[in-house]
């Protein structure tokens, strides 16, 4: 069977499928990753998988729409944001960020999580109670070296150095100290500032293996799912 | 006298000089990447790891498998094409001429993006391939498609000049003997055709393994069904560097022994020839 799964569920879904494999002697996943807005895209053109698993609302709406989910999508995982950045880098604090001259990698706005760094920047601004001006956005944004095809592309940006920060999934923090990355800093996002990124997940309608489809969903629902998920940072909704 | 010679003096220098300069540039702009690419894929120490990798075998496998189809197709249906274009001058031809140039200079991307109009779920004549339960979209005969697409100008152009560069006479003259016109393509034409043709099977393998865009527009990034070495090497920059390193490694040998023998079959052939 084929899954399509957000890049930011890489970690938790290559454990979640072994889990699964494992459960069920015989089953393959294959696991298929990438930016949510692609693989939606892929399925509209006709990509076959049994599963998707998105990292926002917008582009399982859209499948569902085009009848091309069975069912409805269900939420089985929740995150937020995060900035990361290089420990001896220029960026220390929030507000650094719209330094002139700071390398800031950043997702595509076409990406979920490109979209919800967006969000988050327009909040900072907006509320005058984290004191970085209503121009913060428009400056983070000019700093802006890259628009990734997905939050694993930011966070490798900033990973390799490339880039001094980036913003990325609170999840990726967890990912960061598993490859250990030693050099990082992680910079939290005030709460009321941040995202709540909401994870659906679906059988697909013309899934070649449907009945395995609806299981493994069962399985990523079920509370040993939702434990692999919580060990990468995800929460449940 | 003999050992002066004014002109060779004259259009040396500036080759000398400025070429001199030029060459050690290029060397350095072409040469560090690469030497950068060696470098840091020895400093791992799993490289060895990495490159028996499933996954990287897999993409290997994969790769392999459709970059030979896609060469079977282009040399078996390009060979009569290319003679066509090679022994009339026709309009039609010339027209059919500037067609196959036409996937060299587009963007690889804009091939990808074409073809999912024109085969995708809701193509051109997309619907009517799914209705006779052809899907083609996101499979492997997508990769090959890809390939096709992108790769079989450079063979074609050089069969093509291959065949132009065997004089009609020969045809003529062997067809005067008695020999009739299928045994003098297949004894006398293809033959003599032949090092122009496997150099641009070799160009033409070359861009087939290389191939991305498309690939990725139209085939997607399915691991075992469209993830071939490149996407696989895009890939797997997401999550570790090592891997990247080694499968692009893996790539770097292969266009380098396709350069050797590339290199050696046709200078054998042409030195056979003269």
């Amino acid at each position: 069977m084929r899954v399509f799964a957000a890049s930011s569920l890489t970690g938790a879904f290559n454990d979640i499928a072994q889990a699964f494999e494992a459960e069920n002697p015989g089953v393959k996943v294959n696991l298929d990753f990438g930016g949510s807005q692609r693989m939606r895209s892929q399925l509209e053109f006709g990509a076959k998988a049994d599963v998707f698993a998105s990292a926002d609302t917008i582009q399982m709406d859209a499948l569902v729409k085009q009848e091309l989910v069975a069912g409805l999508p269900v939420d089985f995982a929740l995150n937020s944001l995060i900035v990361l950045a290089m420990r001896k880098g220029p960026v220390n604090e929030i507000a650094d960020l719209a330094r002139p001259g700071v390398k800031v990698a950043l997702a595509n706005e076409a990406v979920p999580v490109g979209s919800y760094s967006v969000q988050v920047l327009e909040n900072l601004s907006q509320d005058p109670i984290y004191g970085l001006g209503s121009g913060f956005k428009d400056d983070v944004l000019a700093n802006r070296i890259s628009g990734e095809p997905n939050v694993n592309y930011a966070f490798q940006k900033v990973v390799l150095g490339e880039a001094d920060a980036g913003i990325v999934y609170e999840t990726d923090t967890a990912k960061a100290l598993d490859v250990g990355v030693m050099d990082m800093l992680f910079i939290p996002i005030p709460d009321a500032a941040n995202v709540s990124a909401r994870y659906p997940i679906a059988v697909l309608n013309d899934a070649p293996e449907p009945e395995l489809a609806q299981l493994f969903v069962q399985f990523v629902l079920s509370s040993a799912g939702q434990n692999l998920l919580q060990r990468y940072g995800f929460s449940s909704p | 006298m003999a050992t002066l010679n004014p002109v060779s003096r004259i259009t040396n220098q500036p080759a000398g000089i400025l070429g001199g300069g030029g060459a050690v540039l290029y060397v350095l702009f072409i040469g560090l990447p690469v030497l950068a690419l060696l470098v840091r894929a020895a400093q791992q120490s799993d490289f060895l790891d990495a490159v028996t990798s499933d996954a990287a075998l897999t993409a290997l496998r994969l790769s392999l498998i459709t970059s030979v189809i896609s060469m079977a197709v282009v040399v078996v249906l390009g060979t009569p094409f290319a003679y066509l274009l090679a022994r009339s001058d026709s309009l039609w031809a010339r027209l059919l001429d500037s067609l196959v140039e036409l996937p060299l200079v587009l963007p690889p991307v804009v091939a990808g993006v074409a073809m999912l109009m024109a085969f995708g779920r809701n193509g051109l004549i997309g619907s009517e391939l799914e209705s006779i339960g052809l899907t083609i979209p996101f499979t492997t005969t997508a990769v090959v498609f890809a390939q096709i697409f992108v790769a079989s100008p450079f063979f074609i152009r050089s069969a093509k000049l291959g065949f132009q560069s065997v004089a009609k006479d020969y045809e003529d003259i062997a067809q005067t003997l008695g020999v009739s016109p299928w045994p003098t393509f297949f004894r006398i034409t293809l033959p003599l055709a032949a090092p122009a043709m496997f150099s641009g099977l070799g160009l033409a393998w070359a861009r087939a393994l290389s191939e991305f865009g498309a690939t990725m527009m139209f085939a997607g990034n399915l691991t075992g069904e469209t993830q071939t070495m490149p996407l696989a090497i895009m890939s797997a920059m997401e999550t570790s560097l090592d891997g990247a390193l080694a499968l692009s490694v893996m790539l770097l040998a292969g266009s380098i022994m396709g350069l050797v023998i590339l290199g050696l079959l046709t200078r054998r052939r042409w030195q056979g020839r003269s």
